[in-house]
């Protein structure tokens, strides 16, 4: 199983490239840049690790085809895959925070690209699975580098005859971020892998039944499909700041964001203390933007459970621990485990470096 | 008034650097990038002249908001702000070519929608976004502080080929981007940015007004006569019989409009030939609406260029098309010094 990283979106492009460097020389597989809604550019951020970098690959996690077009995504994505010689990865997804700001929402029939529901008044996806799945489809079209006269999906459409000349290196690897069944699914019968996000080792054996399916219902069976899990990684030197990051990340966990009492039940004791948790969401939400990573409302206890059972967080006497869950990940079929890392990456970094790296070799 | 360059947009990003980095040595204000349907991304594609020039300025031509929402234009502008030390600028426009590549249309008050676009990139690029934005046509449903961008604020125009664009974008944006307008007509495009200008609170200290001016002299005269020709559909609001009237008869502007799917046609097969209409008539389009010509040519363009820095314009951007390096040489070596 290969390592890869995910950082801040307010990492800057010279810390990206300072990164990617150190991350190539540590044997990382790849960095992903993060798409936020009022940071970097995710692509352009990656352009000076591409310059200083020759064999890492490099990528934004996650892109929505309802907040970038297709067309668009494959002119950012084949540009920086030219700029780092066809070492550019993807991973599409089907909303995310950035589609929150912007309020897009797209119609085959409606008069504007954005366009609000004028029923509804919102601008969200629909079919997400489905358009998607067009979007990773003309990614596809989009490097193969032929002419082609048309894209005519039911989301989205390239009503001209395009060829991208310019794109002539290999690649890019163009990943679904999927979670749900029906994503995965669909990932895994077009993509060339799948992210799923924060899945503990016993959310593994669904997800690869999923996979499965998917795989099966391919046209052509994929060499190499790839299987990746972000994981949030907050081990430190100092066990408190640890667990203080821990706490204020804790609502991106993908259960407890969702409100997924299902994924959430295997952490604690009973479902009490599944709706407690449940219940001071905006609780876990305000130690986040806070900043504080106090979370009111639920005791100590139940959040280290949480935080331990969902993410990497601790000392370094921690490590051993989860070297052994991440060999459980390798064993479920993870091909890659993508480490989040947030606040001293560099230091995050040379610690999987020097401790997990050659553990997992 | 200034010189910046407008470039194909299927050179690669080494290409753009060698020519960024000729045109800083030479004087040339500003570097766009052309973005188009199935291309190098305008953004992304000037990172490496970004790390690699010191003073050029450097952006995009021309982003529509319909095509990309203007939080994500405000996130590639400023990051590429922010990799060149503060010298991105964008120009924002309605859009043309792009939106019908991917089957997305404007709305029916689009100068109101691009005003929105304008206003929500000016906000994040100034630190005044923090509390989102909520418009007609554009939202900002979350806080943007931008607290990264450090750099001094890009310069933001607007794209306009009529009256109420202009008025509008002098109003609100940095500069006003004029489309392929002769020196014959500027005199009601400036009465329209007057009156823009005339509306804001406060006045600029620098306020900007930039024209597209398609440049096609060269050492071969036919050649430049050929490369303009070929050109000639997308000039002048795609032939606009008003603009052609300038320079033919009324007999000679129908022909001229009958034929312009075959002035398309000489564009897409490279040929310069237009079918059914005589070439000494685009050959005169090309006098009036291009610099097309010889070296013998240049004394006659520069004096036109002039009448563009007396009507008001404080750049002209000139479109290069095959060859840019041996046109950024002329312009170095003949205009540039003209014009100081």
């Amino acid at each position: 199983m290969d390592i890869d990283i995910i950082v801040e979106p307010d990492v800057s492009p010279q810390g990206l490239a300072e990164l990617a460097v150190e991350a190539e020389k540590l044997g990382f597989r790849a960095l992903w840049s993060s798409n936020y809604h009022q940071n970097w550019d995710c692509f352009l951020a990656l352009a000076p690790a591409a310059q200083a970098t020759s064999k890492i690959l490099l990528g934004p996690l996650a892109v929505s085809p309802w907040e970038l077009h297709p067309l668009k995504m494959a002119n950012s994505l084949l540009t920086l895959n030219e700029m780092s010689k066809g070492r550019a990865i993807l991973a599409v997804s089907g909303g995310g925070g950035v589609l929150g700001a912007m309020g897009w929402k797209i119609s085959k029939d409606a008069p504007m690209w954005p366009f609000k529901n004028p029923d509804k008044g919102d601008r969200s996806p629909e079919r997400r699975v489905a358009g998607v799945h067009e979007c990773i489809e003309f990614l596809q079209i989009a490097r193969s580098g032929k002419m082609t006269y048309a894209y005519d999906g039911d989301t989205f459409q390239v009503t001209r005859p395009f060829v991208m000349e310019y794109a002539t290196s290999d690649g890019p690897l163009i990943y679904g971020c999927c979670s749900g069944p029906m994503m995965i699914r669909m990932g895994a019968r077009i993509a060339d892998g799948i992210q799923v996000s924060d899945f503990t080792v016993d959310m593994m054996p669904e997800a690869l039944e999923n996979m499965r399916q998917g795989l099966s219902r391919r046209e052509q069976p994929a060499e190499d499909f790839r299987f990746g899990n972000f994981w949030a990684w907050h081990i430190k030197p100092d066990e408190t700041a640890s667990m203080y990051e821990a706490r204020r990340e804790l609502i991106w966990r993908g259960a407890i964001a969702a409100k997924n009492a299902h994924d959430i039940r295997p952490h604690l004791d009973n479902d009490d203390e599944v709706q407690l948790v449940i219940d001071q969401w905006d609780n876990l939400f305000k130690a986040f933007w806070t900043r504080s990573g106090k979370i009111d409302g639920l005791a100590e206890e139940i959040v280290n459970r949480l935080i331990h059972g969902m993410s990497s967080a601790g000392g370094p006497d921690r490590i051993e621990q989860e070297i052994e869950r991440y060999r459980q990940f390798a064993n479920s079929g993870v091909t890659e485990l993508s480490l989040r890392l947030f606040d001293d990456p560099m230091e995050a970094l040379q610690m999987i470096g020097a401790r997990v790296m050659p553990a997992l070799r | 008034m200034d010189i910046d360059l407008i470039v194909e947009p299927d050179l690669n990003p080494a290409q753009l650097l060698e020519i960024a980095q000729a045109a800083e040595k030479l004087g040339i204000r500003g570097l766009w990038t052309s973005n188009y349907f199935a291309h190098w991304d305008p953004f992304i594609s000037l990172a490496l002249a970004a790390q690699q020039t010191q003073r050029l300025l450097l952006g995009a031509l021309a982003v529509s908001p319909f095509e990309m929402h203007p939080l994500k234009i405000s996130n590639a502008l400023l990051s590429l702000n922010e990799i060149s030390g503060g010298r991105a600028m964008v120009a924002v426009g309605a859009g043309e070519g792009n939106l019908e590549a991917m089957a997305l249309k404007k709305p029916k008050k689009v100068v109101g929608a691009i005003r929105e676009a304008l206003e929500i990139v000016h906000k994040a690029a100034n630190g005044e976004l923090a509390a989102g934005y909520q418009g007609e046509h554009f939202n900002v449903n979350l806080p943007c502080t931008y607290d990264w961008h450090k750099s001094t604020p890009p310069l933001i125009y607007g794209t306009a080929y009529h009256s109420m664009m202009m008025r509008m974008e002098a109003r609100v944006a940095d500069g006003v981007y004029i489309g392929c307008t002769p020196p014959e007509i500027a005199e009601p495009a400036m009465e329209n940015v007057r009156i823009g200008l005339g509306r804001r609170e406060h006045q600029p200290v620098d306020f900007r007004i930039n024209t597209f001016w398609g440049w096609h002299i060269k050492k071969d005269r036919a050649e430049a006569y050929r490369e303009s020709r070929r050109e000639l559909p997308w000039r002048a609001r795609k032939l606009d019989p008003e603009l052609l009237a300038l320079y033919l008869t009324d007999d000679e502007v129908k022909l001229v409009r009958d034929n312009y799917d075959n002035y398309v046609q000489s564009y897409f097969d490279r040929s310069g030939h237009v079918k059914e209409v005589p070439e000494e008539i685009s050959n005169r389009l090309c006098e009036g609406l291009t610099s097309t010509g010889g070296l013998e040519d240049l004394d006659r363009e520069i004096e036109r260029f002039r009448k563009f820095a007396a009507a008001g314009f404080t750049e002209i951007a000139l479109r290069l098309h095959d060859d840019p390096m041996d046109a950024l040489t002329l312009i170095g070596k003949h205009v540039l010094p003209a014009l100081r």
